[in-house]
């Protein structure tokens, strides 16, 4: 039971993380894209590429696995990530975007999500790969509860990543700019915000955030060119659950995610886990289609 | 010569019973504008519906009917129907995207139930050795289907006319008008909601019958072929061909499959079996790649559907721009 | 005579083949307060979504101060000196009251936003009391208030304003009216789409009276205030579809 609550929180961390960045473009952007969990693959696999590429050593530091290697890795797939995300803006949302309706946006994106999935199929293979082959003792940190210091160092640093987004959001002109236009584009616009600018930090937002959920993804669990497929439902219930739009909701649907869907394995097979995220969103869109907490009007 | 006519026989059930899918897509996005992530598992559904229905009894697994072949179809049609009517009833009054993301979480669902609840399903290695619709009497398998192809093609245009005419009645007409704007065709007291429902429900049936109808054929369903893969395939057809066309669906079937069927043959051939996984992950590229730029470049497919305000549309504009209250 | 905005003959809609107005063409000269009327549905707002850089404009022109500034996008016509405040969701109800105000000023930058926010509370002093509250909690008229103040922040040539006294107590819509005219009078041209027409008129130099995406009058408030062919217009068209 603690364990399982444990468990839960550390991959609702993850999950919290790609969801902030797929909040933000439902709220900004305006529609749902199916491919942001790809860039979560993306930025994983950019990691492992940049450190085999260049022979990276594992140099792990203190109880963790890893060390600074990674850490330069997951910069350069962050960046990776976020120049995917631009390109994809540039040659595909950029010239549909106003053109069709919002749902054409929203089909463009599965295709792109399909397109992403396979070139790093293409690229890395499809076996599930680690970035590290360091064995790692789990500490018992209570009677019943075992956890790795890599878990903890990941939950850790996902929470303070996600508050360094908050306080971007809330204290920087940027910020408020994107919460500006997450409200009502247009009024935005008329009030002088250029919203090529906001598109274009929301993509490098979101992108390197979901790049680094990827990385701590791999780091904790395994790399698998499926993880955005698996991951893309629990953001969606995430950021829903949260309210769209809100960066705080989005943290704590995926905290919540995370927790139900351990803690579900308690009652039925673990097989069916994935499909956890659904129902709790089925329930969410039945009960409370609005959110937990207020989103934006994007969020309508 | 005799082996290319097999294949093709076999290559055009296949074709036809994808038009049907397709057609059923078409009714969803093409003429009500509904997106629909999870066309697979509709398809599953409708496949699993039939084959549990028409099935064998056996001890181990839960069904087994042994229902006649043209109840199990319509019970796996109804049964996808049903799945159809439960994410659209969560969330058509919501946002469009809602939809998506639920029919998404379906095809997910659906598949770790194939995958998992071995009781009903037979797990991985799926139910085999169902009944073929009236395979005693046919003398060869060859002849059985040739004789099953000419059975699809008939439901294929049966429901072709179903929906041509669907689409041309009054229902039709409040449909597109609902897709060109909801707000005018609720101001004329039509309620779009409802309608939606009805135009998903039905859309989902068809794929449930498609489904059914590929049991029939082979004989037996397992979760291989069942695949996400299916529904960028089917979609990739739909706008190729045109939505909101028919005939440019099934032009867009031949087209699609036939690509990958041809890229199928061609890489098995270069590639070496150890990239197997990644030759796929080329074939699936080529699905994106004709999605996006398709919708980029030719964005009313092969076909295209005419581009007509309709009636009601317009007349709703007249009547909210004039309000008779003032 | 060159007008401080000029707009010529514009054709806008919000979908390329379905056009809202036809052949538009309104003037507008530094330090005048024009109006403009016509029935529900006759393309006023449409009109200043056009002008504001919201619509796409499929022919015709628009001119700020000489310069042909058709089609910017709204941002940039923002910097041109063009400021709108919408007739509907018109602040940031998700922002607080201070926010919205950063976001109005936030093209000039540092210190003159600063001073210029801080200027605007003295001028709408109603609203200091809400500086740190989500604007979301204001009433109509502070609404309103908050909007315009907003739209004041860069020193617009131009302010358009649709419908601002709409829902407001009447008080309120002659304390608005009274604001428009002194700022006009700072040499502000004014735009303003206004239901309430005789009380708009009363206050304005000129008027266009505008029905079915078209023009149909146009003259000083003056003349037009007591012309029966503008109550034509309004009536006319109500009779003939009731
Ligand atoms: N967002 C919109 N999308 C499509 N049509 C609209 C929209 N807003 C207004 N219209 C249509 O444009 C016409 C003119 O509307 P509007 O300019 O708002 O009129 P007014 O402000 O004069 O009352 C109306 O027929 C209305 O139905
Ligand atoms: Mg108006």
């Amino acid at each position: 039971m603690l364990q399982a609550i444990a468990d839960g929180l550390l991959t609702g961390a993850i999950i919290a993380l790609g969801a902030i960045g797929l909040t933000l473009t439902m709220g900004i952007l305006r529609f749902a894209n199916f491919a942001h969990a790809e860039m979560m693959t993306w930025g994983a696999y950019m990691a492992l590429g940049v450190l085999t590429l260049f022979g990276l050593p594992t140099a792990p530091f203190g109880p963790l696995t890893f060390g600074w290697p990674l850490l330069v890795a997951t910069l350069v797939a962050a960046g990776l990530t976020v120049a995917l995300a631009l390109l994809i803006d540039r040659l595909v949302f950029r010239p549909l975007r106003g053109r069709v309706g919002h749902l054409t946006l929203v089909f463009a994106s599965f295709g792109v999500a399909l397109l992403v999935r396979n070139v790093v199929l293409l690229m890395f293979g499809g076996r599930a790969t680690y970035y590290s082959n360091e064995l790692q003792m789990s500490v018992e940190v209570m009677d019943g509860l075992r956890v790795m210091p890599d878990q903890i160092f990941v939950f850790c640093f996902a929470l303070v990543l996600a508050g360094a987004v908050y306080l971007f959001l809330q204290k920087t002109p940027l910020g408020l700019a994107m919460r500006a236009v997450s409200e009502n584009p247009s009024l935005a616009g008329v009030c002088g915000i250029r919203l090529g600018k906001v598109v274009m930090w929301t993509w490098i937002v979101g992108g390197s955030l979901a790049a680094v959920a990827g990385v701590l993804y791999g780091v904790t669990v395994q790399l698998r060119p499926e993880i955005g497929f698996h991951l893309l439902l629990p953001l969606f219930a995430a950021a829903i659950l949260g309210g769209v739009g809100n960066v705080v909701g989005a943290v704590i649907g995926g905290l919540l995610i995370g927790l139900i869907e351990s803690l579900s394995v308690l009652v039925i097979p673990s097989g069916y886990k994935l499909a956890i995220p659904f129902l709790v969103l089925l329930v969410v869109l039945f009960v409370r289609p609005s959110g937990l907490f207020r989103g934006t009007s994007g969020g309508r | 010569m005799l082996g290319i006519a097999l294949y093709l026989v076999f290559f055009l059930i296949v074709v036809t019973i994808y038009a049907i899918l397709v057609m059923g897509l078409n009714l969803q996005w093409g003429f009500t504008g509904l997106f629909n992530a999870g066309v697979v598992a509709f398809y599953a559904i409708g496949a699993y519906g039939t084959a549990i229905l028409i099935g064998p009894e056996r001890p181990e697994l839960i069904g087994g009917f042994e229902l006649p072949f043209a109840l199990g179809l319509l019970g796996g049609a109804a049964l996808a129907a049903l799945a159809g009517l439960v994410v659209a009833l969560a969330t058509l009054r919501l946002r469009e995207e809602y939809l998506a993301i639920a029919t998404f979480g379906i095809a997910i669902t659906v598949q770790l139930v194939a995958l998992n609840f071995d009781a009903l399903t037979g797990g991985a290695n799926g139910l085999i050795g169902l009944p073929r619709p009236m395979f005693g009497y046919f003398e060869t398998p060859n002849l059985y289907n040739v004789c099953y192809l000419v059975a699809v093609l008939a439901i294929a245009g049966a429901v072709y006319a179903l929906l041509e005419r669907a689409v041309r009645s009054p229902w039709g007409r409040v449909l597109r008008a609902i897709r060109e704007d909801a707000t005018a065709a609720r101001s004329l007291g039509k309620n779009p909601t409802a309608i939606r429902l009805q135009a998903f429900i039905l859309g989902s049936g068809i794929m449930g019958l498609a489904g059914g109808l590929y049991v029939g054929f082979i004989g037996f369903v397992s979760p291989i072929d069942f695949l996400p893969i299916l529904t960028f395939q089917i979609w990739a057809m739909l706008i190729v061909g045109g939505s909101g066309n028919n005939k440019g669906a099934v032009l867009g079937v031949l087209v699609v499959w036939g690509l990958w069927t041809i890229s199928g043959t061609l890489i098995s051939q270069v590639v070496p079996p150890s990239l197997q996984s990644q030759a796929g992950a080329g074939q699936a590229i080529i699905i994106g790649l004709v999605i996006v730029l398709t919708l980029l470049f030719r964005p009313r497919g092969l076909i295209g559907e005419e581009s007509v305000v309709s009636k009601h549309v317009r007349a709703a504009r007249v009547a909210r721009d004039n309000p008779s209250s003032s | 005579m060159s007008a401080l905005l000029e707009v010529e003959a514009v054709t806008a809609g919000y979908r390329p083949d379905l056009p809202i107005i036809t052949d538009m063409s309104v003037a507008v000269a530094r330090g005048e307060l024009v109006t403009i009327i016509g029935p529900n549905g006759a393309g006023k707002s449409t009109l200043i979504k056009a002008i504001a850089g919201l619509l796409k404009i499929t022919s015709g022109a628009v001119r700020l101060e000489g310069t042909l500034r058709t089609n910017l996008e709204p941002s940039r016509m923002a910097d041109a000196g063009i400021a709108y405040v919408p007739q509907t969701e018109n602040i940031f109800a998700s922002l607080t009251v201070e926010e919205n105000l950063k976001v109005g000023a936030q093209i000039l930058g540092g210190r003159a936003a600063r001073e210029r926010i801080a200027a605007a509370y003295d001028s709408f002093p109603d609203l200091t009391a809400y500086r740190r509250q989500k604007a979301a909690v204001l009433s109509g008229g502070q609404r309103q208030m908050l909007a315009v103040a907003r739209a004041l922040l860069t020193r617009p040539h131009l302010i358009m304003l649709d419908e601002p006294s709409a829902g407001l107590a009447p008080k309120l819509v002659t304390e608005v009216f009274q604001r428009l005219a002194a700022l006009a009078r700072t040499g502000v041209a004014i735009l303003m789409v206004e239901q309430n027409a005789k009380a708009a008129m009363a206050i304005s130099d000129r008027t266009y009276v505008l029905a079915e995406g078209r023009n149909r009058l146009d003259g000083p408030s003056a003349a037009l205030i007591d012309d029966p062919e503008v109550a034509a217009i309004y009536l006319g068209r109500a009779g003939r579809r009731a």
